[in-house]
């Protein structure tokens, strides 16, 4: 019988709840390896700043016993990636001691791998100043002199040589801290001498579950066999299939290039892939090339603390009202600078029009507005906490009483919906570091134990 | 005139990273994407959407896929303050519309 690799994946983030039937389907196929991944910069740089796990607890819980338990069922070993959301030390220590108490509660043992891919500021520093980071598309230039600024640990990505060697080391159950997607997913066929350029792009359309299957969705599994000349991928729910458009549009989906990839090691080039269907609903893939970059590069990420927040939220209902909207919010926002002991340099009020261009922002076409009600947040980002509630304040009062001309209603043009109105959101962060730096050896940067659970 | 939603299987928006937000439109068949193609320029990218021109990242047709991509640098980056779409989701709608000129008959 041809060679093969059977690799289950199961739900595209840990805890997004993984159907128990696909699940059970999966396993009936007898996977080597059971990949997930468990995070992205996606959901913004609060939690790689504090150090907050993204997925609720149980949720995780849920979704790692019944990995845990199909691993015990099949002997596939389970990598995880990306965990708690950034992969910080801190998010992978706590997905270990998940994995410990659910491990325990099902008499279960196995060699753990920990990955821990927090790189020191220090290095970073030095090899800025050597020339060997530099930001991506879009990142600000940062200089060595800035990396005080970061908030929290600079996390790097890695790619398929630190799971490997973890493979390598007998590990059966794998806690990677940042991880490119793929490599989750790739990086055993790597191992087993498979094609890379065909693991690499099977793992980049397996790293979200579901997601390169019709109906689309992360929160379901697919099922991948990876061969010497190709792939095949197919749903593990009988209502999706896997077609040639479904993968495609994954193979575009949140990268900048659509069949041009770069990681670690180098270029993933989908421009000559082919399709062709394939039983059980699934899609059979060739064609996938690769091209080595002279030097290996890991992507870096740090955030850096943008500001303390402070908003209201209310609905605004009277069209007369509605018409003047912007001299009401014009207003307002002259008042707050007129009478706040904030001075308008130490905050930022956004005022979000849903119902107009509350969600495209600046990015809007439509210019006119015919809603018949408009919801409000008045946004205020200050230095502390207390300015932002301060000015916040300010706001609220403003919007609530607020005269425009012609008005008929006499009193409260802000209908809010909670008690207290203003809320105080916190610390806000943003992205410092989304860099590439160049390194010597792809296993270097990032430190890996072996644990018996 | 169809409109370009008439011809797509898919438009949507996506967060590239937390500095772009990419936009795949990927066509119905592959007639529909030679059709629409040559609308995808810089020109028209900065029509549908009230952006300079260096903000547009690339613009790459994807043949194999009948699909077109494009991408755009953020006005601020995911999460950011005065950041509408953690995402980069919900940002497409502005090319439901666009009319795409009947096939020519040779």
């Amino acid at each position: 019988m041809e060679k093969e690799l059977r690799v289950l994946s199961p739900v595209s983030i840990l805890g997004y709840g993984i159907p128990t039937e696909s699940l059970r389907n999966g396993v009936a196929r007898q996977p080597h390896v059971i990949g997930v991944d468990a995070g992205s910069t996606d959901m913004g740089a609060y939690f790689l700043a504090t150090g907050h796990p993204y997925m609720n607890r149980s949720a995780v819980k849920r979704d790692a016993r019944l990995l845990l338990e199909a691993r015990r069922d099949t002997g596939a070993v389970l990598i995880m990636g990306s965990v708690g959301g950034a992969g910080s030390n801190s998010h992978v220590d706590n997905m270990v001691e998940i994995i410990r108490e659910t491990a325990a509660e099902l008499d279960l043992h196995f060699p753990l791998a920990r990955i821990y891919s927090e790189i020191d500021r220090k290095l970073v520093e030095a090899a800025m100043h050597e020339g060997r980071v530099r930001p991506l598309t879009g990142a600000p230039q940062v200089t060595p002199e800035e990396i005080d600024k970061i908030s929290g640990p600079i996390v790097a990505q890695m790619g398929v040589d630190p799971i490997i060697a973890a493979l390598d080391a007998g590990a059966k159950v794998v806690v990677a801290g940042r991880a490119c997607d793929e490599a989750i997913f790739a990086a055993p066929g790597r191992r087993a001498g498979f094609p890379y350029p065909l693991a690499l792009h099977m793992g980049k359309l397996l790293e979200c579950g579901a997601a390169c299957a019709t109906p689309r969705t992360g929160r379901d599994s697919v099922f991948a066999y990876l061969r010497e000349d190709h792939f095949v991928i197919e749903p593990l729910n009988p209502s999706r299939r896997v077609t040639p458009q479904s993968l495609a549009a994954h193979m575009m989906h949140e990268v900048e290039h659509p069949f041009l990839h770069r990681e670690v090691l180098g270029t993933l080039d989908l421009s000559g892939v082919e399709f062709e269907p394939a039983p059980e609903r699934g899609t059979r893939v060739s064609g996938s090339r690769f091209t080595p970059a002279r030097t290996p590069t890991i992507k870096l990420e740090a955030a850096t603390l943008a500001g303390y927040r402070s908003f209201v939220l209310g609905g605004m209902r009277d069209p007369i009202l509605i018409q003047q909207l912007d001299q009401v919010l014009d207003g307002v926002r002259a008042r707050a600078a007129e009478i706040s002991e904030v001075p308008p340099d130490r905050y930022t009020l956004t005022y979000r029009v849903y119902g107009r261009n509350g969600v495209m922002g600046d990015l809007e076409s439509v210019s006119t507005i015919t809603s018949h009600e408009i919801a409000l947040v008045a946004d205020v980002v200050a230095c502390t906490q207390d300015e932002a509630h301060a000015v916040c304040d300010i706001v609220f009062n403003g919007l609530l009483a607020f005269p425009y001309k012609g008005s008929i209603a006499t009193t409260g043009n802000f209908a809010c919906p909670f008690s207290p109105e203003v809320q105080d959101f916190g610390p806000v962060f943003r992205f410092l570091l989304f860099h590439v730096m160049e390194v010597a050896d792809p296993t270097e940067h990032f430190s890996m134990k072996l644990l018996n659970i | 005139m169809p409109k370009l939603r008439d011809l797509a299987a898919v438009i949507k928006s996506k967060n590239a990273g937390p500095f772009m937000i990419t936009f795949d439109v990927i066509l119905k068949d592959r007639r529909s994407f030679d059709r629409v193609r040559p609308l995808f320029t810089e020109e028209n990218i900065c029509r549908w959407y009230p952006v300079p021109r260096e903000r547009i990242v690339s613009i790459v047709p994807f043949p194999n896929a009948c699909a077109i991509k494009f991408t755009l640098l953020r006005r601020v980056s995911s999460g950011d303050v005065g950041d509408t779409s953690l995402y980069g989701s919900q940002q497409h709608v502005n090319l439901f519309n666009v009319e795409v000129p009947d096939e020519q008959i040779i």
